[in-house]
């Protein structure tokens, strides 16, 4: 973080007096705010600390969550990818269908109406019906983007392959796949950022996941702010790893180019 | 070797590329396809390699017909060396896996034999010393040369080559140039399309001319280049050979 802060300029980087006065501005501020923040509530600090287990069952149900998104959304997002490419036009039309719905309407009405929906045949487990329409979600986003990754590999690519006497899922295997994955690492990893900030939504459907963690010791201690605080936090824990590892993919594509 | 073509045709789209070309072209080595861009020289030496197929017609490499189904395709194509003009190794991969890839995964060598043959002809080609580099860290000459690698590691039938030195510069033509002729001496067979007529005129002992979707003219270099008889094959020669 630090380092990216300093030098996100390489060929000018910022004189030493300047670095110095960034850290200085940048503590003040942060003092300012949290003394702000001090001020207004109702420091009752205490009582959030009280309930520090429910933040904690809650965090790790939301990592659990999301891991589970990511490695499903990722398989999903995978064949819809190949089924937009599919030679059979009616897999095509419904992959493109189902991607434009998906990423055409909001992740909350998504997970009402699917709630609801479920609801009506009787399917009542939080857990797997949150995990199952985040993954949707993000899976048609994921679509997008390895679709993109694999139309970036070019043709000469795909001629040479076919050269050599490559199989049709060789050539993806060997060829496709590595350049793809490649093109697409940095913005694959802000999904993946995306979809653990998008779990929070799940908290409608009563899932007790971090957002409902914190909004269930809000109501049982009156303290809004002090609930609220280590739920931001707690969040920038997994995203900010999440960003900085992006950063360091983008930087290292960069330089092999 | 022979290549029989019969009633061939191919068309992109609208355009007639070769129109019902029927000809025999025998030649102990090395065959060099000359004449202008668009002639259709390009379009005969892919369906050569099996890369496309033809609308009409049918070609046979010495009496084998070229197959038309996919799979049948592919197996005749991984009998081929074929390198193109530029940019046809893969990127992500450094020289010698280049030269692995199809060795163990087309051909099935086991992995100690196809790392023992692809080492010994990146240093007969004096690629030793860049094995682990990446496409990326080669000079345009030096590409080109371990894709001619690539090519021979699986110990092709015969090797077709694209203009294989038009995206050089004259040192770096000179230098592939110089392998092409190397390889000629080891008696494997040669198709090659080119602008460089000087090599053509050495190297080649049958070049034939295409022109306008046909072969207008098919001789010993010689002949072809100091006294072609057909008009068109005259004109363009002058044209290319004045400077």
């Amino acid at each position: 973080m630090i380092a990216s802060l300093f030098f996100d300029r390489p060929g000018a980087p910022s004189p030493r007096w300047a670095r110095v006065a960034t850290l200085v501005i940048l503590a003040a501020l942060l003092a300012a705010v949290c003394f702000a923040l001090l001020a207004a509530s109702t420091s009752n600090w205490s009582a959030i600390w009280d309930y520090r287990d429910v933040f904690w069952r809650g965090w790790l149900l939301t990592i659990r969550i999301s891991l589970y998104a990511l490695a499903l959304s990722t398989v999903a997002g995978l064949l819809l990818a190949l089924a937009r490419r599919a030679s059979f036009l009616p897999l095509r039309s419904l992959a493109l269908l189902t991607i434009e719905v998906i990423r055409g309407s909001p992740l909350l009405v998504q997970i009402l109406f699917i709630w609801t929906a479920v609801g009506l045949v009787r399917i009542d487990d939080r857990l797997l019906v949150g995990t199952l329409i985040l993954s949707g979600f993000s899976s048609a986003y994921l679509a997008e983007m390895i679709r993109s990754g694999i139309e970036s590999v070019g043709a000469s690519q795909l001629e040479s392959a076919r050269a050599i006497g490559l199989t049709p899922l060789q050539t993806y295997r060997f060829v496709i796949f590595p350049q793809a994955i490649r093109q697409i690492l940095p913005s694959l990893a802000g999904q993946f950022a995306s979809l653990i900030k998008d779990s929070s939504l799940l908290s409608v459907i009563g899932l007790a996941e971090f957002t409902q963690a914190a909004q269930q010791v809000n109501s049982a201690t009156y303290s809004t702010l002090e609930s609220y605080v280590p739920l931001g936090i707690g969040y920038l824990l997994l995203t900010l790893p999440i960003s900085a590892l992006s950063r360091l993919l983008e930087r290292r594509f960069h330089y092999e180019n | 070797m022979k290549i029989e073509l019969r009633g061939v045709s191919k068309r992109f789209g609208a355009q007639s590329v070769l129109a019902n070309v029927t000809a025999t072209l025998e030649f102990p080595h090395t065959l060099a396809l000359i004449g202008p861009s668009g002639g259709g020289k390009s379009t005969l030496l892919r369906l050569l390699a099996g890369l496309i197929t033809p609308d009409a017609g049918s070609l046979s490499v010495d009496g084998h017909a070229i197959p038309n189904s996919t799979s049948a395709l592919r197996l005749y194509r991984a009998q081929i060396g074929i390198v193109f003009q530029a940019f046809n190794l893969f990127p992500h991969l450094s020289a010698l896996e280049n030269i692995l890839l199809p060795l163990t995964q087309v051909h099935h060598v086991p992995s100690v034999e196809a790392a023992a043959r692809a080492q010994a002809v990146l240093e007969r080609f004096h690629l030793a010393t860049h094995a682990g580099k990446r496409p990326s860290e080669l000079s345009g000459g030096q590409r080109q040369r371990v894709a001619i690698a690539r090519a021979i590691a699986i110990q092709p039938k015969f090797l077709l080559f694209d203009e294989p030195t038009s995206a050089l510069d004259p040192e770096m033509t000179a230098e592939v140039l110089d392998l092409l002729a190397e390889l000629r001496s080891e008696g494997r067979p040669m198709i090659l399309v080119t602008h460089a007529m000087g090599f053509a005129r050495h190297t080649a002992d049958l070049v034939a001319f295409v022109s306008g979707g046909t072969l207008l003219e098919i001789g010993r270099p010689d002949q072809i280049l100091e006294a072609a008889v057909h008009p068109e094959v005259r004109q363009f020669l002058d044209r290319v050979l004045r400077y």
